[in-house]
């Protein structure tokens, strides 16, 4: 017995080139989803992998604590706390890198390693070189990201600044730390591996260079199974809290396994929602092509099934037509997402410094993405088939029924359309469905144009807001210790500075009932310039001379409304604990921030008028000079300018952005080509006799094109519309997934951000527009007058 | 037996008549080359008279439909002339084709062709905007007997109704000439007699050059000349000397 699906299957491939342009560009949109889906899933996988290989093997530590100095006996009833696993008790300290090249002064942070030189929690991993010899006070180890920007090599030279003491060392090797993966100094929004270093060395270099003979000042921990984390936390405080114990934190409050963990997120929110537009576009498509592919085989199917073919063989005939184009869609889509995935993986080797990160292929992404790829393709073909397939074959034989009935339009158009628009406009009122759909389908388009050029808006938003309207000053300086408010006028006297103002911060836990959070207090003098509190219209937040003003973000997450009282410990000095109201909420773009005027702060803290960082704003033309004074001022602890924030931000972030913005305009322009090349085909198939009819009675090329595109440009402009709505909508719900502890995107959108993507998409729909009016003009008029409807 | 057709025949018929309207010499028309070519045409000469009524008959693939086709500035002839009146239509640019086709022809197709998103008023009201000096849409609408069906749309009327729209959307340019491409072929013979009616009353009442191309023989009766067309050959010319009424036309 011959099995009916043979020829079937030759014509399932006829089929395929006849319509091969619109089988090439619904396959695009699928490979265009595939593409980010298989790139943001193996990007997880990869960070995901090459994180936890990292931390599992160099044994990263749960906890970490930071205190002012404890003698090492206090190590030892740490360990005896329940629920501690390892401890070790190191010594740390923050020094100055001496380069007289350098603008800005470069910070290190230096943390002692054992004499057995390996440590045994956050181990490292030597990366060219040998470990310090340590019986010597001169080697270190440095950070491969400071070395490899530096150009420093095992042999070469670097002299810190160490306790006001300069001193020289020698570059034993260079290493990578778990703990340092994305290495930022406290602070900074962005690793900046020019201006921070970590160096390790023997504990004698410290230990003499700090004075620190048996004792330590850092310690991190591991916690044992099943230890209750807020218990140990707590404990650790309590028996720290003599020794000037900052408060001890879990790596969710360490700054580089956050910035990881962020990073994680935004790259599974990558791989859930941009698939998911291209899929819901792809899919309706499938559903436009196929249904037309269905409708004008009308005759064919009724006559197969007239001869005999059950809907078995038929319907799978579709779905190999379709399935054929899925498949090849997700080929593509997974080939170009696995080039993307490498480049990617390329750019964070930069950022996160992981010792073994490889690009690898998802298997699980490969297998998703064939299956998903086929199950939105049969779905989407499935209505249109089914319909057809399930008539009786003589019903199926006679064409599908009339669409228009003067009942079934509105009355009044004539007094408002001309006759000719009056047919783009019931070609669109005929068929709701599918001008619904298309309309959506552009709709669609907008968001992803908007959401790659949005992050230039929102990076514009945040810096003008950070820097020009909240931290408005152009350095800070932090002291190493707490200082009379007249030491100002020093830095008020130094040429170069316009304006001084002093400022208090200390770190703090927050409570409210069971929720905490650790951060830094700032107490700001009301009326100051340098730091203004936002409203949420960005107006200035005077400071209340009593009471707390929390981010906004931050008095949610304490579950805080104004009026409601904080309890706020402070985590250095005596440790004091007072309740404080919340008074305002503040809208800040980075950061959870905690301010006070200064005055309450200082009568909090039970001390004088004291400050500990500077803020300044500085003569840009002797902004250099300022610098090399400041580095040589004694107790300076960190300066930042803003200036290196701000090339940082652009360096980093906008190369990456520019390059998203890139993708996903092109993925959007493709979206538009896909809805309106393929909307415009099967409009055309359907109205060819028509129009060569009307060529026919003398209309120009140029009319008859004019009636047909009308439509088109209606369901265009209409997408455009519910494009604009949906941008907004779309860039919320992308940034409440991705929303992160270390910054919020504000959704900002900016007209020309707007009118470009209103562009792209019209540029593109004209393109569309261009290839079919060619067709038209290449009407066959002659075939028309014997061509049957 | 049909006649052997010669130039001078065609041409003389028309000699001592009203103005030449159309004048054709020698069109030719092949498809393809070599071998495998198809002659659709073979070297036909033709003058048709200002108001007259010319149906063409023979079978499929006798070359009518090509003739009509060059005529109405569809098709252009492999060679020899076609001019009508002042405008040379073999070698016209396609923009010259179109504006002759807008300012003095008008079609009617086998299978109506209609705008199924316009109802009858609209469809003959797109024709007539294009249109120098239209007649008003209703006057050409009543022409052909559907002034009721005004508001209606193509799918909510019959065949012969919707061929009578076309008609009326070919008259209301007030167009010097009516090509009609098998204009009752798809209708059955009550219809068919209605909308040949309506084109009669165009051809008398108008004055309008009209050429009907079918292969019933009957509705020859209509016509002042029928021509005869086998394998690309005009093979038989006839006068009619009275012509009978579309609605005593019967088959």
């Amino acid at each position: 017995m011959v099995i009916p699906g043979g020829m079937l299957h030759r014509k399932a491939l006829r089929d395929l080139w006849a319509l091969r342009a619109e089988v090439v560009s619904i396959a695009l949109l699928i490979a265009s989803g595939i593409a980010v889906f298989v790139m943001s899933a193996s990007n997880y996988a990869t960070l995901l992998r090459a994180r936890n290989d990292h931390y599992a093997a160099a044994r990263f530590a749960d906890v970490f604590v930071s205190l002012e100095r404890a003698p090492l006996a206090v190590a030892e009833r740490l360990r005896l706390i329940d629920g501690v696993g390892v401890l070790e008790a190191r010594i740390a300290a923050t020094i100055r890198i001496d380069d007289p090249g350098s603008e800005l002064p470069v910070m290190g942070r230096m943390i002692s390693l054992p004499p057995q030189g390996q440590p045994a929690l956050n181990r490292l991993v030597l990366r060219s070189g040998a470990w310090p010899d340590s019986s010597r006070t001169d080697q270190v180890l440095v950070n491969e990201a400071f070395a490899a920007r530096r150009g420093l090599r095992p042999g070469d030279s670097l002299r810190g600044i160490l306790n006001g003491r300069l001193q020289s060392f020698v570059v034993s090797g260079t290493a990578l730390s778990p703990e340092f993966v994305f290495a930022t100094r406290p602070g900074d929004p962005l690793p900046d591996d020019r201006h921070f270093a970590v160096l390790w060395a023997p504990e004698r270099t410290l230990a003499h260079a700090f004075d620190m003979f048996g004792a330590f000042n850092d310690a991190v921990l591991t916690l044992a199974p099943g230890a209750q984390v807020l218990r140990v936390l707590a404990d650790l405080d309590e028996a720290l809290s003599r020794f000037g114990g900052t408060g001890a934190i879990t790596r969710r409050d360490h700054v580089s396994d956050r910035f990881l963990a962020d990073e994680l997120i935004e790259q599974r929110t990558l791989a859930v929602i941009a698939p998911a537009l291209f899929f819901g576009v792809a899919a309706f498509l499938l559903t436009v092509v196929v249904g037309r592919l269905v409708e004008a085989q009308r005759d064919q199917i009724a006559s197969l099934k007239a001869l005999g073919f059950p809907a078995g063989p038929i319907l799978r005939h579709y779905f190999l037509l379709v399935g054929t184009i899925a498949f090849c869609g997700a080929g593509i889509g997974i080939f170009a997402g696995h080039l993307l995935a490498i480049r990617v993986v390329e750019a964070y080797r930069d950022f996160f410094r992981f010792p073994v990160m490889e690009h690898r292929l998802e298997i699980w992404a490969v297998l998703a993405s064939f299956t998903v790829s086929l199950l939105v393709a049969l779905g989407a073909a499935m209505r249109s088939v089914t319909r057809i397939v399930l008539l009786p074959a003589m019903v199926a034989m006679r064409p599908a029924p009339p669409q228009f009935r003067a009942t079934a339009l509105p009355a009044g158009f004539g007094l408002v359309w001309s006759t000719r628009s009056r047919i783009a406009l019931r070609g669109i009122i005929g068929r709701p469905l599918r001008s619904a759909l298309s309309m959506i389908g552009v709709g669609l388009a907008m968001p992803l144009i908007v959401l790659g050029l949005f992050w230039f808006d929102a990076l514009d938003f945040m810096i003008d807001m950070t820097f020009n309207r909240i931290q408005r000053g152009d350095v800070y300086v932090g002291l190493t210790e707490a200082r009379a408010s007249s030491a100002l006028e020093d830095f008020r006297r130094l040429e170069g500075v316009l304006l001084a103002e002093g400022q208090r911060v200390v770190p703090v836990m927050l409570r409210s009932e069971h929720r905490t959070y650790r951060t830094t207090l700032s107490g700001l003098p009301p009326g100051g310039e340098l730091n203004v509190a936002r409203k949420s219209d960005y107006t200035r937040l005077p400071i209340p001379e009593e009471g707390l003003v929390l981010s906004r973000r931050l008095a949610e997450r304490l579950g805080l409304r104004i009026g409601g009282s904080v309890t706020v410990e402070v985590l250095e000095g005596r440790r004091l604990v007072r309740d404080i109201p919340l008074t305002a909420v503040s809208d800040d773009v980075l950061g959870m921030n905690a301010t006070l005027s200064i005055a309450a702060l200082n009568t909090l803290l039970r001390e004088g008028p004291l400050i500990n960082v500077v803020a300044l704003r500085v003569d840009p033309a002797q902004r250099r000079a300022l610098f090399r004074k400041l580095a040589d001022m004694p107790a300076l602890a960190t300066i930042s300018s803003k200036q290196v924030w701000l090339d940082l931000f652009r360096d980093r972030v906008a190369g990456l952005i520019t390059v998203s913005a890139g993708v996903l305009t092109l993925f959007g322009m493709l979206i538009v080509v896909g809805v309106v090349y393929n909307v415009a085909r099967v409009t055309f198939h359907e109205r060819a006799t028509e129009l060569a009819s009307l060529r026919i009675l003398g209309f120009t090329r140029g009319e008859v094109a004019g009636i047909f595109l009308t439509e088109l440009v209606i369901i265009v402009m209409a997408g455009i519309g519910i494009g604009i709505a949906l941008s907004g909508w779309v860039v919320r719900l992308l940034l409440a997934a991705r929303s992160t502890e270390s910054f919020e995107i504000p959704p900002v959108i900016t007209t020309s951000t707007y009118v470009i993507s209103v562009l792209a998409v019209i540029a593109t729909s004209a393109f569309c527009a261009w290839l079919i009016r060619k067709r038209v003009d290449r009407l066959d008029l002659v075939a028309v007058l014997k061509a049957r409807e | 037996m049909p006649r052997t057709s010669n130039a001078a025949d065609n041409r003389g018929m028309v000699a001592s008549g009203p103005q030449v309207v159309f004048r054709a010499r020698g069109l030719t028309k092949t498809y393809g080359s070599g071998p495998n070519a198809v002659h659709a045409l073979r070297d036909v000469d033709l003058d048709i008279s200002e108001g007259e009524f010319i149906v063409l008959l023979g079978p499929s693939g006798s070359g009518k439909s090509t003739l009509l086709n060059i005529l109405g500035g569809l098709d252009a002839p492999t060679s020899g002339k076609a001019r009508f009146r002042e405008h040379e239509l073999t070698g016209a640019t396609e923009a010259e084709l179109t504006a002759y086709r807008r300012e003095h022809v008008s079609f009617v197709f086998q299978f109506y062709n209609l705008i199924p998103s316009l109802n009858v008023a609209e469809n003959v009201r797109l024709v007539a905007e294009i249109a120098a000096d239209p007649m008003p849409v209703e006057e050409a609408v009543a022409l052909v007997g559907l002034s009721p069906r005004l508001h209606h749309f193509p799918s909510e009327l019959s065949g012969g109704e919707q061929q009578r729209v076309a008609v009326a959307r070919a008259i209301v340019k007030r167009p010097d000439v009516l090509l009609c491409d098998e204009p009752t072929g798809a209708l059955d013979s009550e219809t068919g007699r209605l909308v040949l009616s309506a084109i009669e009353k165009a051809n008398r009442e108008l004055g309008t050059t009209t050429v009907v191309i079918t292969h019933n023989s009957v509705i020859a009766g209509m016509a002042h000349r029928v021509l005869s067309l086998r394998d690309g050959r005009i093979v038989d010319v006839s006068i009619n000397p009275e012509r009978k009424r579309a609605c005593d036309l019967s088959w």
